[in-house]
């Protein structure tokens, strides 16, 4: 997933006109690219609604070393693949997984 | 409405994701924490609502989730838009998920942690009651 962000700036608008060509190439506003993962933009979410957590790095956890399948449920699929795995703070639910049906 | 694929890939992930609530505990009665949460509609289509939801398998933990009125109000709130709640519980851990969702569709709901959340009081509680 690309976040693109635009860094406006004073110099950038104002106070322009009179410098030169190479000048004004400087002025163009620098654009940064943020790259998120599915699970680091979950995170995001979530703190978003003022919940504390932290979005830990892919294949870190032993939760997701092991390949989710329920053998209890009917209709769960065989294989799915892991998409990230969030620590939740200060709550009863310990953790967030995202997965992707395969 | 959903946008199909044209060309869909044989094989390899499909466009459909699932959260999973995590309560990371190791018992001996993990197995007793398993149960499933199916609302009761009336209605068709547009008129179609929650009148009620359905707690089935183990009967004790059933029973404590259906006795939870607010557990209740909060999960007839969501119920027409996740369709079910799972609790499946592992070895080393318990997982609470609803249905799998397409991908345009993936967005992380406040209230259905804070329903994973209340569940995961109620399995701790029982938990640290036994233990």
């Amino acid at each position: 997933m690309r976040f693109v962000e635009h860094n406006s700036t004073q110099s950038a608008h104002g106070g322009s006109n009179k410098r030169g060509e190479h000048d004004h190439e400087e002025d163009v506003d620098p654009i940064l690219i943020k790259k998120l993962s599915a699970h680091e933009k979950m995170a995001e979410e979530i703190k978003k609604n003022q919940i504390d957590c932290e979005a830990l790095e892919l294949g870190s956890h032993r939760l997701e070393r092991k390949q989710y399948f329920s053998e209890t449920f009917s209709m769960s699929p065989k294989f799915v693949t892991n998409k990230g795995l969030v620590k939740i703070k200060g709550q009863n639910i310990d953790f967030v997984q995202l997965l992707q049906r395969n | 409405m959903h946008k199909i694929d044209p060309i869909p890939l044989p094989y390899g992930p499909l466009q459909y994701y699932q959260i999973h609530y995590i309560v990371d505990i190791r018992s001996n009665d993990n197995d007793k924490f398993l149960a499933r949460c199916r609302p009761v509609t009336k209605g068709h289509f547009r008129s179609k609502r929650i009148v009620d939801v359905k707690w089935t398998g183990d009967e004790n933990f059933a029973r404590i989730l259906r006795s939870d009125t607010d557990l209740t109000d909060m999960l007839k709130e969501v119920m027409i838009k996740v369709g079910e709640i799972t609790i499946d519980p592992q070895d080393d851990h318990i997982r609470i998920y609803s249905r799998w969702v397409h991908e345009e569709n993936l967005a992380f709901d406040p209230l259905m942690l804070e329903i994973a959340d209340r569940i995961a009081l109620y399995i701790k509680k029982i938990v640290h009651k036994s233990g």
